[in-house]
């Protein structure tokens, strides 16, 4: 959104605000989805920050970007709302790393001998699938269900790097963690849903 | 320059993936995929699983939604411009 955009939408633009909503509509949603229990509260989280959002707005310095302002907004209404429920809900500047060892098995590699660390069988070639194959809706349903197997920590990383496109840089200050715990966790996030998309099309398509 | 084993550079995937690599790291990775099959087909995939995640379809608000927001704008521009 261009300061031309932000300028209106503080002059009550109605159009500016849609704009802003639908801009990020996507991002919110799965925010808030890490952290309601259900759809329903979830949407109650998005529809709490962006009333929060409209009120904070002339305080907005620009001093951080405007998505990062709204989504640190989001993660607040969501920890009161969590807060007044009883529910506890993770985030990864909490969260110290839950997994131990290697992100990929061991049992893939030669555990000694000449070949030690080598590949026991070679992951199978992926080019040689369709792409036709490879985007069907049944390969996203894979896709979202390895997601939603991840650790929090994991889904908030991968949630805003890899779904949302956001830099190294913005998910970590965001989360409240390093650089290298970010790369960790995005790690583990992406080589979990590899594993999924492996055993998915090793069993249907090679 | 000591050789990775597979094993290890499947756990440095991410890093040279990131760009958080050193150059000499970088050359090591380079010279392991250069002669690793396993290894390329596996870089290969996490690229085709990192393609699948960023070209997921959008979450979308319900239509509830955008009307309860429509309204929560009304009535936020009413109390600004009502003395």
């Amino acid at each position: 959104m261009s300061a031309a955009q932000l300028q209106a939408l503080r002059a009550g633009d109605e159009r500016a605000f849609g704009l802003l909503v639908r801009e990020h509509e996507s991002l919110l949603l799965r925010l808030a989805l890490l952290y309601a229990p259900s759809r329903a509260v979830a949407e109650e989280v998005v529809q709490e920050t962006w009333i929060a959002v409209l009120r904070g707005l002339d305080g907005f310095e620009g001093r951080a970007s405007l998505r990062t302002w709204i989504s640190r907004i989001l993660i607040n209404v969501a920890r009161r709302g969590a807060g007044r429920e009883g529910r506890s809900i993770p985030f990864s500047s909490l969260a110290t790393e839950e997994e131990d060892g290697p992100s990929v098995d061991p049992d893939r590699f030669f555990a000694d001998g000449p070949y030690a660390g080598h590949w026991l069988s070679f992951p199978s070639d992926w080019s040689q699938l369709p792409e036709e194959r490879v985007l069907a809706k049944e390969v996203r349903a894979v896709v979202d269900g390895a997601i939603a197997r991840l650790t929090p920590a994991q889904r908030e990383v991968m949630t805003l790097r890899d779904l949302e496109g956001w830099s190294a840089a913005e998910a970590s200050e965001l989360l409240g963690i390093s650089d290298g715990n970010q790369r960790v966790l995005l790690h583990r996030a992406r080589t979990k849903v590899r594993d999924a998309l492996e055993r998915h099309f090793d069993a249907h398509d090679l | 320059m000591t050789e990775l084993t597979c094993a290890e550079l499947v756990e440095r995937i991410t890093d040279y993936l990131e760009d958080a690599m050193t150059p000499d790291e970088v050359s090591r990775v380079r010279a392991h995929l250069s002669t690793c099959d396993g290894c390329t087909a596996h870089l290969e995939q996490m690229r085709t699983a990192l393609r699948l995640l960023q070209s997921q379809p959008p979450e979308r608000a319900s239509r509830a939604l955008e009307d309860r927001l429509a309204g929560a704008f009304h009535d936020w521009a009413r109390e600004r411009t009502e003395p």
